[in-house]
């Protein structure tokens, strides 16, 4: 967006302020543009005083339903406090530096920044970009978020018709767009070679180790092609609270040292990882327009996954991404050998993914939440400025 | 008769409808085959077959259930056919895609293909091992047959006793070597590349079939809906056949779903064989005919009864002669009388419920794995109690004071490592576990880790299924010239079944629970309420009545096996006018000495 000459001011709430600094620098964003909001900064407590003073009712009606929506969880209740204690900064921000639209990627702790910015700018206009975790979650601080949100968007069209089963003003206009990848970048580091002996073949699996993603289904996926394949490996990328166990069922199956466990690593590294696969695997059986999928696939790297909703839709008919029925672990191998026995299904079936990828173009659908944005300002864009908060 | 056509014609109870021979590769390479027509019955599915443009050759036992729907996907690029058989197909197939293409089919096969082009031969087996296939390798070549007895015409061979030894412990040889030093059973998804030169090399080719150590934990067990419509889709396409079909028939719930299923599906009358049995003994805990024939009726077929007459000992010699291995199960006297009798009635395929015990954990020994495999502690005192009990508790104890890795083979064993002494000379019972068990601990190890219940079941899918039920099957039924299909082993089924917990499987010390929820779906009455009934003859009868005909067999100077057993057991087996041993343990003996024989004489 910044591109397309758009003000972005990205903030953080929470969160290591050098790794988003890293992050940033990553994708090329000077870092001196972003916010990181930390109880360090007088700003965040003069901002706080200033906000429960003129607005006591409605911080005190936030602090109430903050308790109340996290009752349960302690962990929660002291991470959102953080989040909230913090809200009143970022509506500071937005009245110094006039931002026209905040866009909030829904979670579970941007909650309790939205109503906060209504309230003290109200001609200030919010989005709200909705994913496979909201809708499932549908937590009631987040639905209550909705009632503020002045567009929502979601990057897989089955989500719409249960963001309009959630939302609460009917009239709110929801559009789809994609979370894109940077084909320019894809192509740059895809036209490179990756060392590593010849012999060696990687299969990958890149996601967070955690139950949800089962990840244990690509460990088994792998004992049965590695009986086919002796110099196969498996590089894992990605960490989380399954790592243990994954780890002894590695040990289990009796494939430990045929499997590399990588941990998390950044973005960059990320795809020189993924270029380096014969073929990724992904066997989490609910996804929408998983990002890792998309990015192999830019970067011409065979995927097989399971054909669960959004993935069959990026699969274009079943060519761009080799697709086994949902919980069938043998099919996944298959899938995997016939890719790694034959040169022809690899080609077909990248040359399908290259057809496909280009609806995830990173610039298309920058473009099309540039022009959505515009549409919701008086003046329009691109004079306006953004804040993005995650 | 050249030497090929003289081997091809040691098949000749195999395919009674045609056969055909030739010489390839400047007679390098030489193809027989043995024809049982089931598809397409014209002259034009004869065999050897080659694909229209002569560069390969086939030959080729089985049925691939899915070549309808290959062939439509195959003329839609363009191909014509010329015949209406699944072996057209296959070299079709063949000439596309190469091997690769076993991975796109499903069915029962073991094939012999020849490349004119490269001079390489490939073999392939089903990856269930539901179609046998075995190998010998020559001083100048190597040769591949559906049953021993054909290589066994290429040279001296010699026996293997570590396979018989096996065969006494679990009623049949597991693992490649089934007897003879110089044949093996190719293994189930065996592909292998056989170069100019005779050098063989397996290759990584063949359908994956899924980890049957059990789920993750994080699988939901399928709906009982999911494993109907695929016992129902795979009924179907095994009803395929230009031929009569039969079902056998035992009234239990394996073949009570599958006639339930056969009865909504086929559009033609499908025939039960039933074993019966008027003579059974209470220690055989067979059905009663009526029983059986009220199962049948209730579901609306029309019974062919089959009842075991004659003594035991003839029957022992032609299933030996039909099975060409040392195999001792009774069920496999009954299929021999059930395929007998099809064949009789123009019956050349038959369904069977084969498989369904492995798959759902359908034996006895599966409730004792899910209960005591993985509580060593509990399995340790339960022995020690068993053994002060004694009587048939005694064989718990047996089992459990073992080393816990080998407790799920000894589950398999009817003689127990502690008993061999009993029966054989002390410089054969002394043979240690590990060379006992060699073939069994290699199938075990791969399921390490895995729950009690799903050990016994890794064990029994990847060896008593294939070496000893489907052996059995496939070798007394094709010995009248039947076809037997076994619907419950198609891969969509064995994967449905792979992803069923441990509690999904065994419910209220009952396994198979999946398929009782079937059975009463469908609305099969009585049967999902059965105690597990199989094919079996009235063994302890058949060895009370025949004992004279067994002692004298047994205790024959002559006979072969002589050299194998005990001569402690042999006096008291001489000086009893009743069976002072197991009924089984008698069956056995028998097989292994009538093996030895046929092998001494063939």
């Amino acid at each position: 967006m910044t591109d397309q000459g758009v003000d972005v001011i990205p903030v953080a709430l929470r969160g290591d302020p050098r790794r988003l600094r890293e992050r940033l620098r990553a994708w090329g964003i000077a870092t001196q543009a972003a916010e990181l909001l930390s109880f360090r900064q007088a700003r965040v407590w003069r901002s706080l005083l200033w906000f429960a003073a003129r607005h006591p009712v409605a911080f005190t009606m936030q602090v109430a339903w903050l308790v109340r929506d996290n009752i349960l969880s302690p962990l929660h209740l002291v991470k959102s406090a953080f989040v909230l204690l913090k809200a009143p900064a970022l509506l500071a921000l937005v009245i110094q530096r006039r931002v026209d639209v905040v866009h909030v990627f829904w979670g579970h702790y941007p909650s309790f920044v939205a109503p906060i910015v209504k309230i003290g700018a109200p001609a200030c206009r919010l989005s709200i970009f909705l994913g496979a975790y909201s809708v499932r979650r549908s937590i009631p601080s987040q639905r209550r978020l909705l009632a503020y949100a002045d567009c929502l968007t979601t990057h897989y069209e089955g989500h719409v018709d249960d963001i309009r089963n959630l939302r609460l003003r009917t009239e709110t206009p929801i559009a789809v767009i994609r979370r894109g990848v940077d084909l320019a970048r894809a192509s740059k580091i895809r036209g490179l070679s990756h060392a590593g002996p010849q012999f060696e073949e990687r299969l990958g699996v890149v996601c967070t180790l955690a139950p949800y993603k089962s990840v244990d289904h690509a460990l088994r996926a792998f004992k049965l092609v590695s009986q086919r394949r002796p110099f196969l490996e498996l590089h894992i990328v990605g960490d989380g609270p399954e790592r243990a166990a994954l780890e002894n069922l590695a040990r289990t199956l009796g494939i430990v040292d045929r499997v590399r466990f990588l941990g998390r690593l950044g973005h960059a590294d990320t795809l020189e990882a993924i270029a380096g696969f014969k073929v990724l695997m992904l066997t989490s059986l609910s996804e929408f327009y998983p990002n890792t999928l998309k990015e192999a696939m830019a970067l011409g790297i065979p995927c097989v996954a399971y054909a669960v909703p959004g993935i069959v839709e990026m699969a274009a008919g079943g060519h761009g991404i080799r697709l086994a029925r949902p919980g069938r672990i043998e099919e996944i191998a298959q899938r995997i050998a016939e890719l790694l026995e034959d040169p022809a299904h690899v080609t077909q079936t990248v040359s399908a993914a290259d057809r496909q990828i280009h609806e995830f173009d990173i610039q298309a659908s920058a473009a099309k939440l540039t022009a959505l944005f515009q549409s919701l300002t008086v003046d329009g864009l691109p004079s306006a400025h953004l804040v993005a908060t995650k | 008769m050249t030497q090929l056509e003289e081997l091809t014609s040691r098949l000749a109870h195999r395919g009674p409808d045609g056969h055909g021979t030739t010489l390839l590769n400047g007679g390098r390479v030489g193809l027989g085959h043995r024809r049982l027509a089931i598809l397409d019955l014209s002259p034009a599915g004869a065999q050897p077959m080659s694909d229209e443009t002569g560069t390969a050759w086939i030959t080729y036992n089985g049925e691939i259930f899915n070549f309808r729907e290959l062939r439509e996907q195959l003329r839609a690029q363009g191909h014509t056919f010329r015949t209406e058989t699944d072996t057209e197909v296959l070299l079709t197939l063949y000439r596309r895609e190469g091997l690769r293409m076993l991975a796109r089919l499903r069915g029962m096969y073991a094939f012999v293909l020849h490349d004119t082009r490269s001079g390489e031969t490939f073999y392939a087996r089903d990856p269930i091992g539901i179609k046998p296939l075995y190998l010998r390798e020559l001083d100048d070549g190597v040769a591949l047959a559906s049953e021993p007895d054909v290589l066994r015409g290429l040279g001296a061979t010699s026996i293997d006793m570590l396979s018989l030894l096996r065969a006494l412990m679990l009623l049949y040889p597991p693992g490649p070597r089934f007897g003879l030093r110089e044949v093996r059973r190719v293994a189930p998804g065996e592909v292998g590349r056989i170069d100019p030169d005779g050098k063989i090399t397996l290759l990584p080719f063949g359908p994956i079939l899924p980890d049957l150590r059990g789920p993750g934990s994080l699988t939901r067990s399928p709906e009982t809906t999911v494993l109907t419509d695929d016992l129902r889709s795979s009924v179907r396409e095994h009803l395929t056949a230009d031929v009569p079909v039969g079902l056998a028939f035992s009234g239990g719930l394996d073949s009570s779903v599958l006639a339930r299923l056969v009865s909504e599906e086929s559009t033609r009358p499908v025939r039960l064989f039933s074993f019966v049995s008027q003579m059974a003994d209470s220690a055989d805990r067979l059905d009663d005919r009526d029983v059986t024939l009220e199962a049948a009726r209730r579901l609306g077929f029309e019974v062919s009864e089959v009842e075991f007459t004659g003594a035991l000992v003839p029957v022992v010699d032609r299933m030996v002669g039909a099975i060409g291995e040392p195999v001792a199960d009774p069920a496999a006297i009954a299929f021999l009388r059930i395929a007998e009798r099809a064949r009789a009635e123009g019956r050349y395929v038959m369904l069977s419920g084969h498989g369904a015990d492995e798959l759902l954990a359908g034996y006895r020994r599966h409730i004792v794995a899910a209960t005591l495999l993985d509580r060593p502690r509990l399995a340790r005192i339960i022995s020690l109690a068993a053994a002060w009990f004694g009587g048939d508790l005694n064989r718990i104890h047996k089992i459990f004071r073992e080393r816990p890795d080998y407790w799920p083979i000894l589950l398999q064993c009817v003689l127990c490592p502690a008993d061999l002494h009993e029966v054989l000379v002390p410089e054969l019972a002394n043979t240690s576990l590990e060379d006992l068990f060699d073939p069994l601990m290699n199938i075990a190890g791969d399921s390490a880790g895995a729950s009690g219940l799903r050990r016994a079941m890794h064990l029994d899918f990847n060896s008593y299924l294939p070496d000893q039920n489907l052996n059995h099957l496939d070798k007394v039924s094709m010995a009248f010239g039947v076809e037997g299909r076994v619907p419950y082993l198609t891969p969509p089924v064995v994967s449905t079944c792979a992803y069923y917990s441990d509690a999904a499987l065994i419910e209220s010390w009952r396994g198979k629970a999946p398929l009782r929820k079937i059975a009463a779906e469908l609305g099969v009455v009585g049967a999902a309420a059965k105690p597990k009934r199989g094919f079996g003859i009235p063994l302890t009868r058949l060895v009370s009545d025949g004992w004279d005909d067994i002692r004298a067999r047994l205790t024959d100077p002559r006979a072969p096996g002589r050299m194998l057993w005990n001569p402690a057991l042999l006096r008291r087996i001489q000086d009893s006018s009743i069976s002072v041993v197991d009924p089984r343990i008698v069956l056995t003996m028998l097989v292994i000495d009538r093996w030895m024989e046929y092998d001494r004489s063939g």
